[in-house]
């Protein structure tokens, strides 16, 4: 259910938002447009197909362990 | 064309919910208990030095956001280096945000509603706002300021009633290390965090003081604050106060008055739900405006993409509700370069070079190509 809630936010993004954007002539936006739409598609979608993604919280926390020296 | 600059009492609201957004949710520092409401005092006489160079910054560069100020003051690489560092902390902080309000209508309200459904329904809200202009999120602001302010108000009065001023005691029971990183927590969540403000808007309409606007939010949001923990600890006690998760929603399910105001707790959650969006709402503006200045790009255009960076986000800053909360012992070490370090490095970049744009004297090859007149204070 999931993933086709995100095929179909992904489909009406790209035609109603990122395709008026290149007909309107934004060349540069609309690269950067489907870089992030990109990135953002596929890390919602391996997350929604179960895939184990790092968490950035423990990432940070070991930082802060490391350089703070904090005791867990 | 909406334009990019707000009203002084527009920029004060919006500060306010921002404040009160999510610090509301999860509490003012609950490990020094009966004493956080003291701490909460201390960290606002803490955090005055910080908004004063906030507002010196935009004081001198009156029509550009921090990313503008970064690429004036220290050139592109340097600049497009500090414009990553804040861009990433504003995609960090949204994601943060969103996911503590998932969290709490997980929990308290859509119990089996999964997290997905709750992050797109709040996402949209914040994307629309966006996309309305920035007039919009002013006027936004300033119609919901008063409202959230109010039910503050309400709630306080109407728990009168339940308030054991025996609760607050003793007072100044925990060591003076314990008590300043308590102040520090406060400082840094929520006072510090309006250094997002700087990437949001370009601060202020000319001739408007920012120091009064920082002051102002800081003193109305710092009150609103101090009133909640006072009263969470004063209903719920130290000890239960620490043990729940949302002591703010916690308290306010205690509240009846007579047998036919009670359940006001709804209420209350919409309420903070309306705080947490504007919150949302600002930290998405400055993390798509590092993104566009980053890129040269127009940053209308890339508001759905970040926001859907977010969603993406989102679901990876914690594990789960336990997590949740077990960050904020690491938040106030983390935020530490983005809320201080590196607005001292951009204050005294602005200072050293301003002072050589102000001179008329000057020979025209030493000043910058850009050159820009200092705002008077």
């Amino acid at each position: 259910m999931e993933v086709f809630a995100i095929l179909l936010i992904y489909f009406l993004v790209i035609k109603y938002d990122l395709y008026p954007t290149i007909k309107e002539g934004f060349k540069k936006e609309a690269i950067i447009y489907s870089i992030l739409l990109l990135i953002s598609f596929s890390m919602l979608i391996s997350h929604a197909l179960g895939a184990k993604l790092p968490i950035i919280g423990n990432y940070i926390q070991s930082m802060v362990n490391y350089v703070f020296k904090l005791k867990n | 064309m909406q334009s990019d600059l707000l009203k002084c009492k527009y920029v004060v609201s919006l500060m306010i919910l921002f404040q009160i957004g999510s610090s509301v949710l999860l509490g003012a520092n609950p490990e020094i208990e009966q004493d956080s409401w003291l701490a909460l005092l201390f960290s606002m006489a803490g955090v005055i030095p910080i908004i004063l160079i906030y507002a010196r910054i935009a004081e001198l560069y009156p029509d550009k956001c921090i990313y503008g100020i970064c690429i004036d003051i220290f050139g592109k690489v340097i600049g497009r280096v500090m414009i990553t560092l804040f861009t990433f902390y504003s995609f960090h902080l949204t994601a943060i945000v969103l996911r503590n309000f998932v969290e709490f209508l997980q929990i308290t309200n859509l119990t089996e509603t999964p997290h997905f459904p709750i992050m797109i329904a709040m996402m949209l809200v914040c994307i629309y706002l966006l996309r309305s202009g920035i007039q919009t999120i002013g006027k936004w602001g300033m119609a919901m300021a008063p409202v959230v302010l109010l039910f503050i108000f309400v709630t306080t009065i109407t728990s009168l009633n339940h308030l054991n001023f025996e609760n607050i005691l003793p007072i100044l029971d925990h060591s003076p290390k314990e008590f300043l990183s308590a102040s520090y927590s406060l400082y840094t969540f929520p006072f510090a965090e309006t250094v997002l403000f700087l990437g949001a808007f370009p601060l202020l309409n000319k001739g408007e003081n920012p120091y009064r606007v920082y002051i102002y939010a800081i003193l109305i949001g710092g009150i609103s604050l101090f009133i909640i923990t006072l009263r969470n600890i004063l209903i719920l006690g130290p000890q239960f106060g620490k043990a729940q998760y949302f002591a703010s929603y916690n308290a306010a399910r205690i509240i009846e008055l007579g047998e036919f105001f009670t359940r006001i707790e709804a209420t209350i959650s919409i309420n903070y739900i309306l705080a947490g969006i504007t919150k949302i709402t600002v930290c998405l503006l400055s993390a798509t405006k590092g993104i566009a200045k980053m890129f040269s790009a127009d940053y209308n255009k890339l508001i759905i993409p970040c926001g859907l960076i977010v969603l993406a986000l989102c679901p990876l800053t914690y594990e789960n509700v336990i997590d949740m909360f077990a960050a904020l012992h690491y938040y106030p070490y983390y935020v530490l370069p983005f809320q201080t370090i590196l607005p001292i490095i951009i204050w005294i970049g602005a200072e050293i070079k301003t002072p050589r744009k102000a001179n008329p004297n000057e020979s025209p090859g030493n000043s910058p190509p850009n050159a820009q007149a200092p705002a008077s204070s």
